[in-house]
């Protein structure tokens, strides 16, 4: 992983435990091997990542269309990866 | 009949926009022919059940959804709204309870348990439920069902008659203004209370343009879809808002949006200012129950000093002042019958003289209600009720856990959460503990915030010490 992949995944480790309900720490997102469901991550702190993701990179991110792919860490990197990576539409 | 009703104003609409999804248009034309062509397509399969099938709908925001509503309400059959979320276990209780024949689902949400798919109309699965020994008996007037959260441990199904259901739409359509000329955007459930009494049928009878919004209401998607549509009217629950204003002064002037629609209580006052300042428009607080339909309306938010003032045909009683507030009480057109699955529930809740007592405290100011608290144990996250019984009788089945209390708390978001304290070994897994309570309730009655203690503090009455457990979750 690149200085640049490890950098986007820190911030974005600490987008997803700021927006979660309760205090969480990045061991304990870790032992639920970075998977949001595991835990318990409610809609209502899907929709504050995700406002948060919009708002500090600039990506879009759609629960319906993205659905699984913002369900874990590891996906949720790649995803924001992928938009970064995107040319901006005309 | 409610479809008679409903068929009248789809065909005086004619061409006009009625409903749209993100896939989807059909017009006012288009939906009462494509409904009636799944109406017989489902009477196909409805030969076993003989008249009034129970058809349990499950699906979220569609135009499909739409069309099946009524297409089940035009085959005879009476259409159960089950809300979108519920799982497997969950809707096989509400079958159970209330008799389903058949059940409407979204493909790749799970399936009901015990049961075959034997259609797929629009996109959506069709599945026969087994047959019961017994089954409560519907009430010759019920022509469509819902569901409250209830506060006895199980979602309670409220019977409405076709009359009820229509004067719900046509009070709301007078009380609001609601017309032709109106575009609303919904977010909420159409199975919800909110979507279904300010959105649904009122949308339909008033001529105006339906448009339904899916999945979670992230401020993009409601700003794009607000853009798209040139919303007069946004429902919605609180969360929505809350992202709304989260976008800062990139949030752009809605110059076509009159009205923002919310569910009561648990809207944050921050939103509301910075909403208004940010699109000029005040929101709305919806007041109503499941039992009663909608209740008031604030036609200025922003002076009225509570939810406003009863709607039309509504009868409402409440305290007199902030110092002494009551019990509120209330009779309106748009009454439910009776819970199907709880017999003699609902009319010990009415008094003699036919008010609901709705469980929330209050006030009347100038004619508008002030909600001051609750009498019963409903929890509000977010503008969805959550029965703390029926979670924490999920909770207490757990392995490993010996007792349970569920509370509603202030995050440290500043918002609403559920919360759970149990008792139970220090090493409880509580990735588990989440998985079977998710396997069996809607993904929104999983506390998000847990404390495990030994053991749970009571009071000498044996109560729960809730002062002391809420501390527990005080930063």
């Amino acid at each position: 992983m690149t200085t640049t992949q490890d950098a986007l995944r820190a911030r974005i480790v600490r987008i997803v435990l700021d927006s979660v309900e309760g205090e969480l720490t990045e061991t304990e997102l870790s032992a639920a091997e970075w998977s949001l469901s595991n835990i318990g991550y409610s809609s209502l702190s899907y929709i504050r990542m995700i406002d948060t993701v919009e708002n500090e990179l600039g990506v879009y991110l759609d629960p319906e269309e993205d659905g699984e792919r913002i369900a874990s860490v590891d996906d949720l990197v790649q995803v924001v990866q992928e938009r970064l990576q995107e040319p901006a539409s005309a | 009949m409610l479809i008679s009703l409903i068929e009248e104003a789809l065909w005086e609409h004619g061409d006009s926009v009625a409903v749209t999804d993100a896939h989807t248009a059909l017009g006012y034309r288009e939906l009462a022919e494509e409904s009636a062509r799944v109406a017989k397509e489902l009477a196909a399969h409805l030969g076993p059940y003989g008249e009034r099938a129970r058809v349990g709908i499950r699906g979220g925001n569609s135009t499909a959804y739409v069309v099946l509503y009524l297409a089940v309400l035009r085959a005879g059959c009476v259409p159960f709204l089950l809300d979108r979320t519920s799982g497997p276990q969950e809707t096989e209780a509400i079958a159970e309870d209330c008799g389903l024949d058949l059940l409407l689902y979204e493909p790749g949400t799970p399936p009901p348990v015990y049961s075959s798919v034997v259609a797929s109309p629009q996109g959506m699965l069709l599945s026969a439920l087994p047959s019961r020994a017994r089954r409560p008996d519907l009430c010759d007037t019920t022509q469509v069902a819902r569901f409250t959260s209830g506060s006895t441990g199980r979602p309670h199904c409220v019977e409405f008659s076709g009359r009820a259901v229509h004067r719900a739409a046509v009070n709301w359509i007078e009380g609001t203004g609601l017309g032709a000329d109106d575009r609303i955007l919904c977010f909420a459930s159409l199975s919800n209370g909110l979507a279904f009494n300010t959105s649904l049928l009122p949308a339909f009878l008033a001529g105006a343009r339906l448009h339904l919004g899916h999945g979670l209401p992230t401020a993009s998607r409601v700003v794009r879809m607000l853009e798209q549509t040139g919303a007069t009217r946004l429902v919605g629950f609180p969360a929505l808002y809350d992202s709304l204003v989260r976008r800062g002064p990139a949030l752009p002037a809605f110059s076509g949006l009159r009205m923002a629609i919310s569910s009561a209580a648990p809207l944050s006052p921050e939103t509301k200012e910075r909403f208004i300042a940010r699109t000029g428009v005040a929101i709305q607080n919806y007041y109503g129950a499941a039992e009663a339909g909608p209740l008031t309306f604030a036609a200025d938010p922003v002076t009225d000093p509570g939810l406003g003032k009863p709607l039309p045909g509504v009868s409402l009683r409440a305290g007199r002042s902030a110092e002494e507030p009551e019990a509120v009480e209330v009779r309106s057109e748009s009454m439910g019958t009776r819970y199907l699955n709880a017999p003699g529930l609902l009319e010990s809740r009415l008094t003699p003289d036919g008010h609901y007592r709705t469980g929330d405290l209050g006030y009347l100011a100038g004619g508008s209600l002030v909600l001051t608290g609750r009498t019963s144990q409903v929890i509000n996250i977010g503008g969805r009720k959550i029965d703390a019984v029926e979670v924490t009788d999920v909770l207490r089945g757990a392995e490993g856990v010996r007792d349970a209390v569920v509370l509603h708390v202030t995050d440290r978001h500043g918002g609403d959460a559920l919360a759970a304290v149990l008792a139970a070994e220090p090493s409880l897994d509580t990735v588990a503990l989440r998985r079977h309570v998710g396997a069996r309730l809607a993904a929104h009655k999983v506390p998000t915030l847990v404390q495990v203690v030994p053991r749970i503090p009571r009071g000498s009455s044996g109560k729960p010490a809730m002062a002391e457990i809420r501390q527990m979750f005080d930063r």
